[in-house]
C-alpha cells in the first residue's frame, strides 16, 4: 500500500511529531511495509463475524462508587516540568 | 446602486417566516457520583485546584481505569426515563486528540456501542395563539464519557495553568435528533432535561457550575424543503436563556446570509452573552480526526434484563408520572399538577401535605399561592421551607372547619407561623384571638346595632341598592374586631333585612 507525503504529514501532525524532510522517505517506506503486511488480513472473508473488540471474555469489571483521594497535590505536581503550588503549567494554549 | 445588505437585526419577519429553523442538541450532564468515572478521586465541583487527583487522572504510566458502577446505573436511569433502549452490551472507546486538559491524549467515551439508544422526551410549548401543544423530541443516543480538566488562561501571558479536579468526572452526553424548531422549543427541552436529571438524582443540573451544558446545532432551510441546510455548532452554552438567545440570533444571521446571496459554511461558533451575537472562532478549523477505537483497558459492560429491571425498580417517580397521579388520585387540575411537579421537592411536599389533609385542592392552592409567593419573595426553595407539611395541614384544617377565616389564615397566621414554625396553628390562633366568632347571639346584637345606626342605608337597601350588603358586613366585622365569621354575618343580615 502506497502512502503519499500528505498522509504522512497528517499522521505526523495528529501524533504531534515533527518530521524532518530528510527522514520522510525512510518513514514512508517503513509505514508502507507495515501496511502491506497488514493488508494480508484483508484476504480473509469476515462476513458475519462480529468485530473482536476485546481479547478476553471478561465483562463488568467495575468498582463501587467510593471516593478516596490517594495522591496529594504536592505529590501530583512534583514531576511536572513546570508548576506552582496550585497548578501544572504548560505553554500558553489559545483556543 | 446602494447596497442594502440584510443583517440579523434588520431582516423582516415575513422573510424569516419563510424559513424553518432546525435545531439539534448535545447535552452534557455531569453525574452526581462520589468518585470519578474510572478512578476513585472525589467528583465534586470546585475545591482547591488539583486536590481531586489520582495517578490515573494525571495519566501516570502504568495506571489502569476501573469503571464506576454507579455512573452506569445513572446513565441507565436517564435512559429508562427517556424511553431509550438500554444496550445489552456496551463498550468504551478512545477519542484521540491532544489538549493539555486531557493528560492521556485521549478521552474515554463511547462511539459504536453507546449505553442508551433512541428514546424521546415530551415538551410543552406555547404556540403563536398561546395554545399549549405537546411535542416529542427524539434522542439519537445517550453515551457515557469522562470530562476534561480546566485550563486557566487569565493573568499569565506565556503559560496556561491546569486544574485536573474535573478531569475524569463522569458525564452523560445526550444527543438529540434534529427535531427542535425554535428557541422556545429548545429552552423547553433543556428545562425538561434538567428537571428529569434532578428528579432522578443523577445530576444537580446546575448550569452555572457547568453540570449541565449544551452544544447547539442550528441550520435553516426554506419552509417545506426536505434537505437540511448547512449547520453551525454553537459550543459550550451554559444557561437556558443564552441558549435561546443564541438560537434566535443564529437563525436570523443564517437567513440574512442566505437572503444576501452569500453562502453558509459548516463551522463552530461561540456565543457572546454581552452582545447577544455568535461569532466564528478565528482559528482555522482542521477536520477533526479522532480515530476512535475500543479502549483495550476497559472490558465490555453487559446489562442483562434483570439488572435493568433492578435499576428501574430503584428509580424515583418521574414528573409525568406524578402529574398523572396528582390529577387522577388527588383530583387537582392539570395546570396545578404541572406547577406542583416543577421540582421534585415541591411534588414531595404536596404529597406529604396530602397525607395530613383531605382538602387536596385547598392544599394545592396554598402551595401555589401563599407558599410560592413567600418562597419567591424570600428567594428560597421549598427544600428549605420552615413549615412542616403537618403544621401547614393543621392550618388548612382550621380554615376548612371554619375555626379561623381564610383571610386570617393567609394574612395573619401564615406569616406568624413562618416566624415561629414550631408553634401549633390552633394554639397561635387562640392566643391571638383569631378564632372566628360563631356565637349567633353575640353577632345578632352586633348586626342589630349596625342596622339601627344607619336606617337610611337600610331603606336604600330594601329599595334595591343591594351593593350596600358589603358595607353592613364590613361594619359588623369592624365591631367584632375582625373575629366574626363572614358567612354567619351574611346569613344573619339576610335574615334581618
Amino acid at each position: 500500500m502506497k502512502i503519499d507525503h500528505e498522509s504522512l504529514h497528517k499522521i505526523a501532525h495528529l501524533a504531534r511529531l515533527e518530521v524532518k524532510p530528510e527522514e520522510e522517505e525512510a518513514l514512508l517506506e517503513s509505514m508502507e511495509n507495515v501496511l502491506t503486511w497488514m493488508e494480508q488480513l484483508n484476504e480473509l472473508d469476515t462476513t458475519g463475524v462480529e468485530p473482536l473488540t476485546h481479547v478476553t471474555d471478561e465483562v463488568n469489571n467495575w468498582r463501587e462508587d467510593v471516593a478516596q483521594n490517594t495522591l496529594s497535590r504536592a505529590e501530583g505536581l512534583q514531576n511536572a516540568p513546570s508548576h506552582d503550588e496550585q497548578y501544572l503549567k504548560v505553554p500558553k494554549v489559545i483556543e | 446602486m446602494i447596497s442594502t445588505k440584510l443583517t440579523p437585526t434588520t431582516i423582516p419577519d415575513e422573510l424569516l417566516g419563510s424559513y424553518e429553523t432546525v435545531i439539534g442538541l448535545e447535552v452534557h450532564c455531569q453525574l452526581l457520583t462520589e468518585s470519578k468515572l474510572f478512578a476513585s478521586d472525589t467528583n465534586r465541583f470546585g475545591g482547591e485546584p488539583n486536590t481531586h487527583i489520582s495517578p490515573l487522572t494525571l495519566a501516570l504510566p502504568g495506571t489502569l481505569p476501573k469503571l464506576n458502577k454507579k455512573a452506569v446505573e445513572y446513565a441507565v436511569r436517564m435512559g429508562l426515563a427517556c424511553g431509550c433502549t438500554i444496550s445489552e452490551r456496551t463498550i468504551f472507546d478512545r477519542k484521540n486528540y491532544f489538549y493539555p486538559d486531557l493528560p492521556k491524549g485521549y478521552q474515554i467515551s463511547q462511539d459504536k456501542a453507546p449505553i442508551c439508544v433512541g428514546g424521546a422526551v415530551t415538551i410543552s410549548v406555547k404556540g403563536k395563539d398561546h395554545e399549549v401543544t405537546e411535542k416529542t423530541i427524539r434522542f439519537h443516543h445517550i453515551h457515557l464519557e469522562e470530562d476534561a480538566g480546566k485550563s486557566v488562561h487569565d493573568g499569565n501571558q506565556t503559560e496556561t495553568q491546569l486544574d485536573y479536579n474535573r478531569a475524569g468526572t463522569p458525564l452523560i452526553e445526550m444527543v438529540t435528533e434534529p427535531d427542535l424548531r425554535s428557541a422556545e422549543e429548545t429552552g423547553a427541552f433543556v428545562t425538561e432535561i434538567r428537571r428529569l436529571a434532578r428528579y432522578l438524582d443523577v445530576s444537580d443540573g446546575n448550569m452555572e457550575e457547568g453540570s449541565l451544558r449544551c452544544d447547539v446545532n442550528v441550520s435553516v432551510r426554506l419552509a417545506g424543503a426536505s434537505e437540511l441546510g448547512t449547520k453551525v455548532e454553537i459550543k459550550n452554552m451554559n444557561s437556558i436563556r443564552n441558549i435561546m438567545r443564541a438560537v434566535e440570533f443564529e437563525r436570523r444571521r443564517q437567513v440574512a446570509t442566505l437572503e444576501n446571496g452569500d453562502s453558509l459554511f459548516q463551522e463552530t461558533r461561540m456565543f457572546d452573552a454581552e452582545t447577544g451575537e455568535t461569532y466564528g472562532m478565528r482559528v482555522k478549523e482542521t477536520m477533526n480526526d479522532y480515530r476512535y477505537f475500543p479502549d483495550p483497558d476497559l472490558c465490555p459492560v453487559v446489562l442483562p434484563e434483570a439488572t435493568i429491571q433492578e435499576i428501574r425498580s430503584r428509580m424515583p417517580a418521574l414528573p409525568r408520572e406524578l402529574r398523572e397521579k396528582f390529577v387522577s388520585h388527588y383530583g387537582i387540575p392539570a395546570y396545578d399538577a404541572q406547577q406542583l411537579t416543577d421540582t421534585r421537592e415541591m411534588a414531595h411536599y404536596f404529597e406529604n401535605l396530602c397525607s395530613h389533609t383531605n382538602a387536596y385542592k385547598t392544599a394545592s392552592n396554598w402551595l401555589m399561592g401563599p407558599v410560592k409567593s413567600y418562597l419567591n419573595e424570600s428567594g428560597t426553595d421549598i427544600a428549605d421551607f420552615s413549615l412542616t407539611p403537618q403544621v401547614l395541614a393543621e392550618l388548612i384544617t382550621l380554615v376548612e372547619t371554619e375555626v379561623i377565616s381564610h383571610s386570617t389564615a393567609t394574612q395573619k397566621a401564615f406569616p406568624a407561623l413562618l416566624q415561629a414554625p414550631d408553634r401549633s396553628p390552633r394554639e397561635l390562633a387562640e392566643t391571638n384571638n383569631w378564632l372566628q366568632n360563631r356565637n349567633t347571639n353575640e353577632l345578632e346584637t352586633l348586626v342589630d346595632e349596625v342596622l339601627n345606626a344607619m336606617p337610611d342605608k337600610v331603606t336604600a337597601y330594601k329599595k334595591g341598592k343591594k351593593g350596600l350588603m358589603g358595607l353592613f358586613v364590613g361594619e359588623v366585622m369592624k365591631k367584632s374586631k375582625g373575629t366574626a365569621d363572614p358567612k354567619l354575618i351574611n346569613q344573619l343580615l339576610a335574615e334581618k333585612l
